[in-house]
């Protein structure tokens, strides 16, 4: 007798939603199983969250190609959920909904801020240099991105902040082999980054980020160190180590092409208002009785992330409930975790998710795809879709890169399925946001 | 019967771990899965002849399934002079530590008195060959004396 296996869909194609199908498609190898993405193109933040100079990372895409082209999982590209399909129709036509949505916004910062003053999310700068369709920063009138300026300051102590600081400081012939957005890259470099100081809450020894991620910064030809509030750490603690070589913050020498990048460790930012053209961040520091003013021309923040209610689009994620849900990946953990730690934590939730449908706890017998089938029609593109964009975007690569992303919907529709989507692709836009 | 053992964190060595079992399977021989963390090493020995697989994790470290293999191995420290194996290492050249992990494991292999055969197969996913060609590729090298090996 064969066992009655579940249909299940997953919501969000990103590493958790994608590690979810692997450890469910384990247990159940002839269950229906549909992941559900919003654009054309898989992988959420493999694609647009690792940074484009860490292709070893984004390489874990190899084992969920082979789900799509092996293993019977099905793709639907170009479905938002609650826009395209809604929520209630696909909870109600599978036995199982993983919800892997993960987190759609930088969540900035907690200090006052004036809001004429230029301050970014380092999710959104990452975003848009991984030539993501949606850019979320300012533009100039002729349609480029804003520079950033010549002294930027960056909040926030954990990989994402490195990631920011490697980028915006590494010379161009350095992104050998990534797939980075060199026009939206150079656009926000057209002025030559000078400097960038970090500020981080914690002391050193509590810091977020990895001691690699600190080193590939340290080894950069391109930068020269300074470090400010180093308390001293335990003993073996190598990026005390590292970093207690350049204490004071570095040097501002005239002639020195190179970009400074000072850390500033028990760094706390205070408020920040507008002075002339540039912006004031106020800092209170562990090493000293007063606050301390840093004047420069644009602040990022990597200080986490959120959901930033997006009722037009797709309506509220909070609201999808019901006793067939689960969540995984950053929508659960609060945007926290590294690709293997959201592994591990999808290979959890499928083991409950298996307990409960094993112990008789979950509704079964839905239809599944067949019954939304028709809704989704004129939107989905489908993995044969997305290895058409795949193989347009590694043939076009530039010299020097891996691939050269699309960076608008219409035009991966129409390369997607040219017969289907062709005349979308001549009256579309590319769709900014500011 | 040849296992093979993998110990992996993001799923990268299992992948690996599989097309290699496949490709001996396709070869007219037996292989057997065994994640790390199943493996008892107390019976290693018996095993006779084993591909052994690992990522490097962070700055050098082993994965998170590695780690308790490892761990036993070097707890226990069974005699393993009965025990031949092959090596195979993923690693990111992106971060200075390429490929230490299976370093670590293949030097205690042997300490322990299990001798490796042919050269440590390696991958860096930095260089942007897929994993699962150079895998093949490697053990497509040694299988002929694995193969011998094993009869």
């Amino acid at each position: 007798m064969v066992e009655f296996q579940p249909s299940i869909a997953i919501i969000g194609s990103g590493p958790a939603g994608c590690y979810t199908a692997q450890f469910l498609r384990k247990e159940w190898p002839h269950a229906e199983i549909c992941v559900f993405e919003a654009l054309p193109v898989p992988y959420g933040l493999l694609r647009y969250g690792v940074a484009a100079d860490h292709q070893g990372t984004k390489a874990v895409a190899a084992q969920f190609d082979r789900l799509f082209e092996r293993e019977n999982v099905r793709f639907a590209g170009n479905v938002a959920v609650g826009k395209n399909l809604a929520f209630e129709e696909l909870a109600s036509n599978f036995d199982i909904v993983v919800l892997a949505t993960g987190l759609n916004s930088d969540r900035g910062l907690t200090a006052e801020v004036d809001p004429s003053s230029r301050v970014l999310g380092a999710g959104s700068l990452l975003k848009a240099l991984n030539g993501h369709p949606e850019v979320d920063l300012p533009l100039l009138p002729n349609g480029a991105l804003t520079p950033l300026g010549e002294r930027l300051a960056v909040v926030g102590n954990g990989n994402v902040a490195m990631d920011t600081i490697r980028i915006l400081s590494k010379p161009l012939h350095n992104f050998q082999g990534s797939d980075v957005d060199d026009k939206r890259l150079s656009e926000l470099r057209a002025e030559r980054v000078r400097s960038i100081d970090v500020f981080g809450r914690s002391p050193i020894s509590n810091a977020k980020f990895d001691l690699s991620m600190l080193k590939e910064i340290l080894h950069l030809p391109s930068v020269t160190i300074g470090v400010t509030g180093l308390t001293e750490a335990l003993e073996g603690c190598q990026r005390y180590q590292l970093l207690s070589q350049h204490e004071s913050p570095a040097s501002d020498g005239v002639s020195d092409s190179r970009v400074r990048v000072t850390f500033h460790f028990e760094a706390d930012p205070l408020c920040v208002s507008k002075r002339g053209d540039r912006s004031l961040l106020t800092v209170r520091r562990s090493t000293q009785d007063l606050p301390s003013e840093f004047e420069v021309d644009t602040i990022i923040t990597a200080t986490g992330f959120e959901n930033k209610h997006c009722e037009a689009a797709t309506g509220n994620v909070e609201d999808w409930v019901g006793k067939n849900v689960f969540r995984t990946g950053w929508l659960s953990r609060n945007g926290k975790g590294t690709v293997a730690e959201n592994r591990r934590e999808a290979k959890a939730v499928s083991q409950a998710i298996i307990t409960q449908f094993k112990a008789g706890d979950l509704p079964v017998c839905a239809k599944g795809f067949a019954a939304i089938e028709k809704t989704i029609e004129p939107y989905v593109v489908d993995f044969r879709g997305w290895k058409n964009i795949d193989s347009h975007e590694l043939a076009t690569a530039n010299p020097d890169r891996c691939r050269r992303k699309i960076t608008d919907v219409p035009k991966m529709l129409s390369i997607a399925a040219p017969s289907k989507f062709g005349q979308q692709a001549k009256s579309g836009n590319m769709i900014r946001m500011v | 019967m040849i296992k093979v053992l993998f110990g992996t964190e993001s799923g990268n060595s299992e992948m690996a771990a599989e097309d290699i079992a496949q490709y001996i399977r396709d070869s007219g021989e037996s292989a057997q899965l065994v994640p790390m963390e199943d493996c008892d090493v107390s019976e290693l020995a018996g095993a006779g002849l084993a591909i052994v697989i690992t990522s490097t994790y962070g700055e050098g470290e082993l994965p998170e399934t590695t780690q308790p293999f490892y761990d036993s191995l070097a707890e226990i420290r069974p005699d393993l002079s009965a025990l031949k194996f092959a090596a195979f290492g993923l690693g990111d050249s992106t971060y200075e530590t390429y490929g230490n992990g299976i370093d670590v494991v293949s030097a205690l292999l042997r300490e322990l008195g299990a001798q490796q055969v042919g050269d440590t197969g390696r991958h860096d996913a930095a260089k942007g060959l897929a994993l699962s060609q150079v895998a093949v590729d490697w053990v497509r090298k040694y299988l002929p004396e694995l193969g011998r090996l094993a009869a």
